[in-house]
Formats: structure tokens, C-alpha cells, sequence
């Protein structure tokens, strides 16, 4: 049986074609531009120059994916860059599962003195912007001489409180006490009862946390520019590639070998966890 | 004997409860502490000048306020900083009517699992997975005179942008469409997420009542997302105080005449340049505009949280 469409309901449909085919346009556009960037990474300079658009004329030059590596900026080559964005990921892992889960866990499942007013108080210190931060991040790091290092943005990245630790503080709260209650009779320690049972079960929301901290980490450029000027990240490299490219006017090619060889380990890395990430409905709790 | 052993062990249970709280809090609040240390160093390092003494500086009373100020002058300034408060409202613009409904009616289709949806996701989520750098290389070179879109441009014979789409007449309007470009992707995946927290009795019910499909999506689905809605158009604009990469990427270096300035970019500029001074003075002034906006926001977030609860 047919049901017959109110005038409401075909504006809906209508409605629902057009954001169809803009959702459509976009996805088409995001592969489309990147298609377009691994074509030409497989051109000559000049080829690129002559025909920007379609397949290379010349021949399939590989030869741009081996003159990357000679790339070098502030005596950094491109393993080198790899190497500072690598130490980056790696603090940054640290920091995602360790002190959000720390504070997480406590506010979600202790009971202590002035555990609501500080929650209260954290929530109204979130809410304030303050803008222009950086300066004051570099004045403090300069005068204990960690400007430049990577002990400095260990500190700046070591914040406990944010939207992550509130995601954490509701996951752990939702989660029932009978198991942690069974260790307790059992004599567990509260450490045994965090690692042994709560950490575990935070372990799925935090994979996701790790996975975006890598790919945030793997494409921040501000980061290095502004804190690590000697030790420049994959993404601050490729930025200065561009400039290179802007100055010379030439080798944009070679810049888009970059460009692709930049993107495919966060692609990688994203598509083992994308499933999780689109099905995942503890990240719409943030609230 | 048997009680005073009780009280003992449940002394003991108490003690050793502190020590866990304050080892899992000691680093979390002494890194808040020093956040707050340095959030209130500004307001210190707003009256004062780092260009000699770098660490302590030197007492100049109100003159980094009066320097921020001049800087929206006209009769100073060929390109006056009044056009990146312009520049700003028009992104926050962009997040509140054009990035967040868009981002919504896309996860709206995603969680009704349309056709192809699975591909699509992925699609749209390439932004976010993808450095500004990147992007921004990317979308440049496409609107090249060499590039595809003037290829679209002669086919279709429209007239090509004197000066291309990112002279200095045209950048910001270039900037403004990567903005939304690249502006939406994030806010789908919370979406969708907080759409996918619905519980289906809801929908069944409604659904079983007779309720059309929009009468569910603006009766159901919309209250029970507007938390998160809200907590997302609250995150975009507290992101335009701070923007400032587009910019920096977009603009070829050392370039004058171009009129892409954002409040976020001259702090960065005044920070790189070490006129720490000068950032902070700014950085106060933009966190007063801010905060009664984001506070705002937060209540309203809260009020609709509470009406909502599920």
C-alpha cells in the first residue's frame, strides 16, 4: 500500500533530495581534489605546468617520491621531521591516556569532600576563553629555559581537563559498581580496582582518543611553529615546501609528493579505527 | 576489641582512599594551577614591554592597550584592525547558519542511513583527517589560473576573477568558501553520534502514533541533539577568537595589501614577533568580548540539557 504524500511531506522529500546532493557534491570534491593532487605528483614540473589537468603527458615520473627525501628545512630532513613529529605523537599519546582518565575516574566514581563544587568550579573555569595564551606559554617556557623542548610541550600538553576528561567523567559513571564492589571484598587496592577493572572498560573510548590525538598531532603545524622552531614536524615542513613552491613557482609536483606522502599514514591509521568512530555513541555525549 | 579493629580498618580504608585521590589528582591540578598561573600572567604582561628584558620586562602602564586601540585607526593604518573584528563576526556567522546546519542535515541523512551512506562518512570526514596545510595546498592549486576550476570556468564561459581568487581583493572571500569547504566535517561525527544516543522507543512510539518523519526529527531527534548542538556552535566560536591558520596559509609570506586579518592572527603575529606585550593586551581585550558569549552559550546549553535529559 502506497500512502499518499501531504504537501509537507514532499517539501520534506525535496528537502531531503538537495541535502542528498550536496552531501554528494562535497564527498565528490574531498576525493576529487585529492585524486587530482596524486595525479600530478606523478608529473615533471613542466608537464604540470603545460597540463594541470589531465593524466601525465610525458610519462609517470616517480622520480618526485625520492627528490622528497633530499627536502630539508632548518637542517631537518625529512626523516629527521619524522623523527620530532613521532616524539610529538608519542607525548601526546602519553598525556591522552593517562591524566584525562586519572581525573576522569575520580570525579566520575569517588565520593570525597567538595567533589561537586569543584566539578562545578572546573566547569565554570572551562567556560571562560582566554585568548592569547600562547605568549605567556612562551614567556614561562623561555624563563625556565624549556623553549625549544620537548619537556616544555610535554607541560603544555599535560592538561587534565577538558571535553575528553568530561567524556570520561560520564562514561565511568555509568558504568555499575558490582564488579569493583566483589575486588574490594576481595581486598584489591583502589589502584587494582582502576587498572584492573575501570581502565579496561574505558579502553574503546580512549582508542578513538588516542587515534584522533595521532592524526591531530601528525597534521599540527602551530604547535612546532610557534614552540619547537629547531625541531620542525612533518606538517610545518610541508608548509615550508609550499612556500618554497610559492617563491620558485615551479616545483608543485614535488610539493604534492609530499602532500600524498603526508596523508597515507593518517589514512591508514584512520581506517583502523573509522568503524569505531562513525558507530560510536559516547563522543555525542559531550554535552 | 572487635569494633575498635572495625574503626581501624575502615580508618584504613578512608586513608588509603585519600591517597589514591590525591595521587590521581596531583599532576591533573597542579597543571590547572600553572594554566591559571599563566592565564592571570597575562593580564601582568599586558602593562608591561618584553622587547629588552624578555623574561621580566619593563612597567609601560597602559601603552600596549593604547598600541592595540590605534590599530583600529584609519588615519594610522592603511588596512585597520577593524576589519578583523569584521572578519571575525562573519565567521561566527558561518558557524552558527551555515556550517552547523549543514553539518546537521548531513548527519540527519547519515543517521537515516541513506544511500551509498557508508562511502559518504568516510568521504566527509576526509577534512578532518587532513592537515589545514594540506588542504589549504590543495584548494589553492585547484583555483589556479592552471587548475581545474578555470577549466570549469571556460567551459562554462564565465569571466575568470581579475587577479585570480586569491589576489588581495579576493582572498578573504576565497578563505570564507574553504571555511565552509572544510568547516562542517567535524561536527557530523558528534552529531551523528548524539542522534545514534536517541532511544529507539522513542521513534517507535512516535512512529507508531502516526508521527511523520519530520514531525520526529523536530519533535524527537532535534531537542534530544540541541545539547550537543549548542555545545558544538559554542566550541566554533570560541575557535573564531583563536583563528588564525587559513590566514597564515592562504597569504603569501612578507605580503602587504592583503585584507584577511583575524583578531586570532594578530595575536599570532604579535606572539611570533615576541611583542609579548602587545598579544596579551590583545588577548585580554578579545577574551572580554568572549566571555559573556560563551558563558551565554553555556547556559543556554545547560538549560537545554536539563530539559531534555535521557
Amino acid at each position: 500500500m502506497e500512502t499518499k504524500l501531504t504537501p509537507g511531506g514532499i517539501v520534506w522529500k525535496i528537502f531531503k533530495i538537495i541535502i542528498y546532493s550536496l552531501m554528494v557534491f562535497f564527498s565528490i570534491t574531498f576525493v576529487g581534489i585529492f585524486v587530482w593532487v596524486l595525479i600530478n605528483s606523478f608529473k615533471t614540473a613542466p608537464d604540470f605546468m603545460q597540463n594541470a589537468l589531465g593524466l601525465p603527458e610525458i610519462k609517470w615520473d616517480y622520480q618526485n617520491y625520492f627528490d622528497i627525501f633530499k627536502f630539508e628545512y632548518k637542517n631537518n630532513n625529512l626523516f629527521q621531521m619524522l623523527g620530532n613529529t613521532l616524539i610529538m605523537i608519542a607525548i601526546n599519546v602519553i598525556c591522552t591516556i593517562s591524566f584525562p582518565v586519572m581525573a576522569g575516574y575520580v570525579f566520575g566514581r569517588m565520593e570525597f569532600k567538595g567533589r561537586a563544587k569543584f566539578e562545578a568550579f572546573l566547569y565554570v573555569l572551562m567556560t571562560i576563553p582566554v585568548i592569547g595564551g600562547a605568549s605567556a606559554q612562551l614567556k614561562f617556557l623561555s624563563a625556565l629555559h624549556l623553549y625549544d623542548s620537548y619537556l616544555g610541550i610535554f607541560i603544555l600538553s599535560s592538561g587534565a581537563f577538558g571535553s575528553g576528561m568530561l567524556i570520561l567523567t560520564s562514561l565511568f559513571r555509568g558504568l555499575p559498581s558490582a564488579y569493583a564492589e566483589a575486588a574490594y571484598m576481595d581486598g584489591a587496592g583502589e589502584f587494582t580496582v582502576f587498572f584492573k577493572i575501570y581502565y579496561p572498560q574505558a579502553i574503546p573510548l580512549l582508542s578513538i582518543n588516542v587515534i584522533t590525538s595521532i592524526i591531530a598531532v601528525w597534521n599540527d603545524y602551530m604547535t612546532a611553529y610557534i614552540f619547537l622552531p629547531t625541531h620542525p614536524t612533518i606538517a610545518l615542513g610541508l608548509q615550508q615546501l609550499q612556500r618554497t613552491a610559492d617563491v620558485h613557482g615551479s616545483d608543485y609536483p614535488l610539493m604534492f609528493a609530499g602532500i600524498i606522502l603526508t596523508m597515507l599514514p593518517v589514512f591508514i591509521v584512520f581506517s583502523f579505527i573509522a568503524k569505531n568512530i562513525f558507530n560510536s555513541k559516547d563522543i555525542g555525549a559531550l554535552k | 576489641m572487635l569494633e575498635k579493629k572495625k574503626s581501624k580498618g575502615i580508618k584504613g580504608v578512608i586513608r588509603r582512599r585519600r591517597i589514591f585521590i590525591f595521587v590521581m589528582l596531583a599532576w591533573p591540578v597542579l597543571r590547572l594551577l600553572l594554566e591559571w598561573y599563566l592565564n592571570f600572567d597575562i593580564i601582568w604582561m599586558a602593562f608591561r614591554d618584553y622587547t629588552i628584558d624578555i623574561i621580566n620586562g619593563d612597567f609601560v602602564g597602559l601603552d600596549n592597550f593604547k598600541g592595540i586601540f590605534n590599530l583600529f585607526d584609519p588615519s594610522r593604518n592603511t588596512m585597520p584592525e577593524y576589519y578583523a573584528l569584521l572578519h571575525c563576526a562573519q565567521l561566527m556567522l558561518l558557524v552558527i547558519f551555515v556550517n552547523a546546519p549543514i553539518s546537521l542535515a548531513f548527519a540527519y541523512l547519515l543517521y537515516l542511513k541513506v544511500k551509498g551512506y557508508k562511502v559518504l562518512r568516510y568521504a566527509l570526514y576526509i577534512p578532518v583527517i587532513t592537515s589545514a596545510v594540506v588542504l589549504v595546498l590543495a584548494y589553492r592549486q585547484v583555483f589556479q589560473p592552471d587548475g581545474p576550476i578555470n577549466y570549469l570556468y571556460n567551459m562554462l564561459g564565465w569571466e575568470w576573477p581579475s587577479g585570480g581568487f586569491f589576489s588581495a581583493e579576493n582572498a578573504w572571500g576565497s578563505i570564507i568558501v574553504f571555511s565552509i569547504w572544510t568547516g562542517f566535517s567535524t561536527n557530523i561525527i558528534y552529531f551523528l553520534s548524539c542522534m545514534r544516543r536517541v532511544p529507539d522507543s522513542y521513534v517507535e512510539a512516535a512512529k507508531i502514533d502516526g508521527a511523520s518523519e519530520p514531525k520526529i526529527f523536530f519533535s524527537i531527534i532535534l531537542p534530544l541533539a540541541s545539547p550537543t548542538i549548542c555545545t558544538m556552535i559554542s566550541l566554533g566560536i570560541a575557535g573564531v577568537f583563536s583563528w588564525a591558520l587559513p590566514s597564515l596559509l592562504f597569504v603569501p609570506q612578507n605580503s602587504g595589501g592583503y585584507n584577511v586579518g583575524t583578531m586570532g592572527l594578530s595575536i599570532l603575529n604579535f606572539t611570533t614577533g615576541r611583542h609579548y606585550g602587545l598579544a596579551a593586551a590583545y588577548g585580554i581585550l578579545v577574551t572580554l568580548v568572549a566571555c559573556p558569549i560563551m558563558i551565554g552559550i553555556r547556559k543556554l546549553s545547560h538549560k537545554l540539557e536539563e530539559a531534555v535529559e535521557y
